[in-house]
């Protein structure tokens, strides 16, 4: 019997679990309808003879097959996308640079993670107890989940990770109250403490210099740089990294193993779905040739741009153009270990002369909806908005001469050059040092002098003590993790950032936030900190900016949240 | 001719030691290294200080070009600091590029220079002489930079005949490699295409002077044959020297074709090692730059025996 070519027509009935405009991956199995010929042979009677004749007959039959997970409405395709920053190192944990956390944030994960209300949820773990005294963290890994290279993550990955992290890592003095961790059997792994902190979860859950899982076999004896690159980046992450050509671009591909959580993209957790084929990060230092290449379409998302080019591609029918809070808070730091500088009643005469929204609209290009005056620290859509506070609103955005210059007398300024670093590598911060310069200039009659230098020269100049009392910054990822405020300015840490800051005040501060066993506890640590913040001024607070996005419109559920996401975001054709 | 060029290679080797101890020394006085670029700003201390003392940084600069020299001399360039990979290997990934580009200019340069200045030298005083002189100090004026992004905003935004940027090599797809090289090339050779055009025009005029232009003519040769075999290959000295000159500043200059249209060659790799204070890339990188550009001297002064049988080598 033969079976003839079989007609096929697809009826997919599928299980929605959000809402119908999301493609999902969670479709398996699809019932499929096919229309089949058969040659049946039947005995008739012809003419009184039995005969056996062949017949064709047509049948209907359902059958369920196994569909590729990652096929449907959305899968499928390249994204292409461009930064000027350039990743120093695809080794995650060795690094904060932010260039590095794109790639991490699309091939590793972490135990924990903060979701998009910050809170922190499951990741690689599926649940986490604490014991009564908060010393003892028990983690209850998720079962089943595979690495880029096929070995199932279990309780000896996480063991390794962390003591590869505690070596290679520079954000290992975060976990400096971790007195033991073991594996105590195939997915169970429990870290104690030498006193209880509510940092510890968080720490785990931070993006930059992420403390990732990888597979034992890979990092297990291997210090800094001693990583194949890509072959042994390898994480749990919805992407895997294939290519890395530093200067150039760097390419994930999904991880087709992947089991990605239940439920919708939530923050750094929940279902992280890995839409696209590839994804490339291009590498254009040029903002200009970006937006060159998001216009005709080389590019369907860029990094880098200016106020003027996102403003004149708002109207741009092809583009989409997104400016979101919680964004950056910029600074005025200060060098405590000079003279003047390292004068608080100095700091509060800078202070008090200074029109903020002013600095707010040169360092903007002259556009007010770029930016926002606030006198809290986060922002109403940040981690920790703490409104209602009469020593922030009294501080900020004073622009009271008469003040400035009598708290300026008692600090026996006579005129004294006063030397301000800055870069042209960050266009806003040289604005910053222009504008806040001239106002101190003409309203106080400071003898200012402005020393441009590149990136790595400033940073350079910020470690050395003598020789300059102002520049600039601008912090975003406190918004999300607050402690983070902790690693720049605590007396003994010896971040650049520091600048010779020191306030036992303010370390307590952190350390009743890092402490508190509830959201009453910390709020009332950020609290105490907002007001020394104001009081003391370890940096000044000029405005709070926004993030700015521009995509190509066929991006579909594009949502940047602290950093570039990728996943769980397609393309529509166009 | 070979015993002149063994003497002229040998000449390279203080030139290229000149050029490492004055890299070292200029890396020596800039502010900033490369660990606080590859750990972050917010890094602390010890690990920025830890990672120093492993990378050998703690050490006096004379010891670690001392050290550079020793291991160049066998041919190990050392390991770059950011990329953590051989020098020699990322600057033989990215030569090509740069190469390509500089040779695709200077094939532009050469196209679009030379016919202009023999036009304008054989139509000297004529409206066609004016155009050719206008426009080559045009391109020789207009910087390079925005040449390029006009170019990119007219070609590839608007029309989109062309790539915004990156590069294709040829093994993988000779078309595409000649697609993405055609807008750099262009930026890039017209600034020396206006240059040649001025220094052949004036080099092909004095020599159309020469009696032996008018005999040439007298004895009934065609123009053509006049201008291109006769007067043409009497003019090439000085050109010669510029097209040498002119490749060279294709080989320095390509830094900017490869920032803007994001090609990963030489000059960007020097580039982005400069911004992260990378040193043996800083100086591996300019080192092969200069010896490429010796080398073109060395070719550009053998090529005047072609040109010229009277020159001697001495």
């Amino acid at each position: 019997m033969k079976r003839v070519n079989l007609l096929i027509s697809m009826i997919v009935l599928t299980a929605l679990l959000a809402s119908c405009a999301t493609p999902t991956a969670e479709v398996v199995e699809k019932v499929v309808t096919q229309v089949v010929k058969e040659t049946v042979k039947e005995t008739v009677i012809v003419e009184g003879t039995p005969q056996v004749v062949e017949k064709v007959v047509t049948k209907i039959v359902e059958k369920e097959v196994k569909a590729d997970r990652w096929s449907g409405p959305g899968f499928g395709g390249e994204l292409h996308a461009a930064s000027a920053g350039n990743p120093p190192t695809a080794d995650a944990p060795t690094t904060t640079a932010a260039a590095t956390q794109y790639i991490a944030i699309h091939v590793h994960e972490t135990l924990v993670a903060m979701s998009e209300n910050y809170k922190l949820k499951p990741m690689l773990a599926e649940s986490w107890d604490v014991s009564d005294d908060g010393k003892t963290y028990t983690f209850h890994l998720r079962q089943g989940v595979k690495f880029h290279n096929g070995e199932e993550m279990t309780a000896d990955d996480v063991v390794a990770s962390f003591k590869r992290f505690m070596e290679v890592s520079v954000r290992a003095a975060s976990f400096s109250l971790v007195e033991s961790y073991e594996a105590t059997d195939k997915y169970t792994v429990v870290f104690k403490l030498s006193k209880p902190s509510r940092a510890f979860l968080l720490n785990h859950a931070y993006v930059y210099a992420p403390m990732c899982i990888q597979p034992k076999s890979v990092i297990e004896g291997k210090g800094v740089g001693e990583l194949q690159v890509p072959e042994d980046i390898i994480g749990t992450g919805p992407y895997k990294l294939v290519q890395y050509d530093p200067d150039t671009v760097w390419v994930v591909e999904r991880h087709k193993d992947y089991q990605p959580l239940p439920g919708e993209r939530d923050g750094m957790t929940g279902a992280k779905i890995p839409y696209f084929d590839k994804i490339y990060m291009h590498i254009v230092p040029d903002y200009a040739v970006q937006v060159a290449g998001l216009e005709s379409g080389e590019f369907d998302l860029i990094e880098n741009f200016t106020t003027v080019s996102f403003n004149s591609l708002k109207d741009n029918p092809e583009i989409t153009a997104v400016e979101y809070y919680p964004g950056g808070m910029r600074v005025i730091m200060f060098n405590h270990a000079e003279k003047f500088s390292g004068d608080v009643k100095f700091r509060q005469a800078v202070l008090a002369a200074l029109d903020m929204e002013e600095i707010g609209l040169y360092t903007t290009g002259g556009d007010p909806s770029k930016f926002r005056l606030n006198p809290y620290l986060w922002p109403p859509e940040g981690a920790m908005y703490l409104p209602d506070d009469p020593v922030a609103e009294s501080h900020y955005n004073q622009n009271d001469v008469e003040k400035a210059k009598l708290l300026l007398q008692e600090t026996g300024y006579q005129g004294e050059e006063l030397v301000w670093l800055t870069t042209k590598d960050y266009e806003y911060m040289y604005d910053i040092a222009v504008s806040v310069s001239d106002q101190l200039e003409k309203k106080l009659g400071m003898n200012i002098k402005i020393e441009v230098y590149d990136w790595a020269s400033l940073n350079a100049k910020w470690e050395d003590a003598p020789g300059w009392h102002f520049t600039q910054t601008a912090y975003s990822s406190y918004n999300y993790f607050p402690l983070t405020l902790q690693s720049y300015w605590a007396c003994d840490t010896t971040s650049s950032l520091r600048c010779g800051y020191c306030n036992p005040e303010v370390d307590a501060a952190y350390d009743a936030a890092a402490a508190a066993t509830t959201d009453e506890e910390e709020e009332a640590a950020w609290r105490d900190f907002q007001r020394l913040f104001w009081e003391d001024l370890t940096n000044i607070k000029i405005v709070d900016t926004p993030s700015l996005a521009l995509y190509r419109k066929n991006l579909k559920n594009y949502d940047p949240w602290y950093r570039i996401r990728f996943f769980s975001v397609w393309k529509e054709a166009q | 001719m070979s015993q002149f060029a063994i003497r002229r290679l040998l000449t390279f080797i203080p030139a290229l030691l000149a050029v490492a101890v004055v890299i070292a020394l200029l890396m020596d006085m800039i502010p900033g290294d490369p660990v606080t670029i590859m750990l972050g700003l917010d890094a602390p201390g010890e690990s920025i200080n830890r990672r120093r003392i492993e990378l050998g940084l703690d050490r006096p600069m004379h010891v670690r070009l001392l050290e550079w020299l020793t291991n160049a001399l066998r041919g190990d360039l050392g390991q770059s600091i950011i990329l953590e990979k051989s020098v020699s290997q990322t600057i033989a990934e990215r030569y090509s590029v740069t190469i390509s580009l500089a040779l695709f200019a200077l094939a532009v340069a050469l196209a679009v220079g030379l016919p202009a200045g023999i036009v304008a030298s054989v139509k000297q005083g004529t409206w066609i002489d004016w155009a050719v002189t206008t426009s080559a100090l045009l391109w020789l004026s207009l910087p390079g930079f925005w040449i390029a992004l006009n170019l990119i905003f007219l070609f590839s935004v608007r029309l989109g005949w062309f790539p915004v940027g990156g590069f294709v090599p040829v093994t993988e797809n000779p078309l595409d490699f000649l697609k993405h090289l055609v807008l750099p090339a262009v930026s890039m050779g017209l600034g020396s295409a206006g240059i040649l055009a001025r220094f052949t025009r004036t080099s092909m005029l004095e020599v159309l002077r020469m009696d032996y232009i008018g005999t040439a003519r007298a004895k009934g040769l065609r123009e053509i044959v006049v201008l291109l075999r006769h007067a043409l290959k009497n003019a090439l000295i000085p050109i010669i020297t510029m097209v040498g000159i002119s490749f060279g500043d294709m080989l320095g200059g390509a830094v900017i074709s490869e920032l803007v249209f994001n090609m990963p060659g030489v000059g960007r790799m020097v580039l982005d090692a400069v911004k992260r204070r990378d040193y043996p890339l800083i100086q591996g990188g300019i080192f092969v730059v200069t010896a490429t550009y010796l080398m073109v001297n060395l070719l550009v002064d053998l090529l005047y025996a072609w040109a010229d049988p009277q020159i001697r080598f001495e």
